[in-house]
């Protein structure tokens, strides 16, 4: 056995778990074979046991009572009532914007730990799945969360779909690989502009429905 | 290693190995640094992690490395405060273990 039979095998034997669950795990094992090194494959592939082992240990670890998140079609009203409240519920150095790969369907919450001062893990987003959940409602936001790189340089760090969910109890938007960086440096340099978050949207949207 | 190793040892190590790295680390050398003092299988890690991470012990990111995505574990305020309690609570029972060990006389 390689590394892609055994990761094709995973996924077939994970096939009844949800797939936010799925993907999380097939990642987990993708990223352990690259960072083992395809010298150790077969050393690796050894120590896992077989697919349908590993497979046996992700699923005992899950708690199948777990309920995915219910998507409500009236989000964008509901939502957008949230954000104004979200908007005084974080701190100023936040921002929100709007994801362009799912059309209004999703949004940026980005909390800046630089200036902030907390690291990850911090009371922002606390606050945030505190004001962004509510009777249900889910609103699809990703975080994003900007911080400096112990190197001097910045770094973005961020949630996916359901690591953020399952650590902070909101349901996030997938992200296409790649764009998040330049899509949020973009946006902090068009908070700078706006004087308030209303007429920010507005412009976010606008130039959303030029592009697309 | 001839003692068995419960749920609860393990989630201190990892905690223990994932807090000496405050930028965090990841999932490869996470498992390498605890099997360097547990015997466990490397897919035992993993739903680990994954808990930990639910029970809001652990914070994940991606970080681009090398033109990919790589997932890094960072210890949250929650977790650093369920390790200090696992210390203590090893520290008592070690010293018990240890004291009955080296005479028994130690009560």
């Amino acid at each position: 056995m390689n590394k892609e039979s055994f990761m094709q095998e995973l996924a077939r034997l994970l096939g009844d778990i949800s797939p936010q669950e799925r993907q999380e795990a097939l990642n987990f094992y993708e990223e352990y074979f690259h960072d083992a090194g395809p010298e150790k494959e077969q050393e690796v592939l050894k120590e896992l046991g077989s697919p349908m082992q590993v497979a046996a240990k992700i699923k005992e670890g899950l708690d199948v009572t777990e309920e995915p998140p219910k998507k409500h079609s009236v989000w964008k009203t509901i939502g957008l009532v949230l954000l104004i409240i979200c908007y005084m519920c974080i701190p100023a150095s936040a921002c929100i914007c709007q994801c362009d790969f799912i059309p209004a369907d999703c949004l940026v919450f980005r909390a800046d730990f630089f200036d902030s001062g907390i690291r990850c893990g911090c009371p922002d987003l606390c606050a945030l799945r505190h004001c962004l959940r509510g009777d249900g409602i889910y609103l699809y936001v990703f975080f994003s969360v900007c911080v400096p790189d112990y190197g001097g340089q910045r770094t973005y760090l961020y949630g996916d779909r359901h690591t953020v969910y399952d650590a902070y109890g909101v349901d996030v938007c997938i992200r296409p690989a790649g764009m998040l960086q330049g899509h949020c440096l973009g946006m902090e340099k068009n908070l700078r502009k706006e004087a308030g978050m209303k007429n920010w949207l507005k412009g976010e949207r606008a130039s959303m429905k030029k592009q697309t | 290693m001839v003692f068995n190793t419960g749920a609860a040892l393990l989630d201190a190590i990892v905690l223990a190995v994932v807090s000496r790295e405050p930028e965090g680390t990841y999932g490869y050398k996470i498992t390498q640094d605890v099997r360097q003092v547990l015997e466990v299988s490397e897919s035992t890690l993993y739903p680990v992690l994954r808990r930990l991470q639910k029970d809001e012990m652990l914070f994940v990111y991606d970080r681009e490395c090398a033109g990919r995505n790589r997932r890094y574990y960072q210890i949250t305020p929650t977790g650093q405060e369920k390790l200090r309690e696992y210390v203590r609570e090893w520290k008592i029972y070690s010293e018990k273990i240890s004291g009955i060990f080296e005479g028994g006389s130690r009560q």
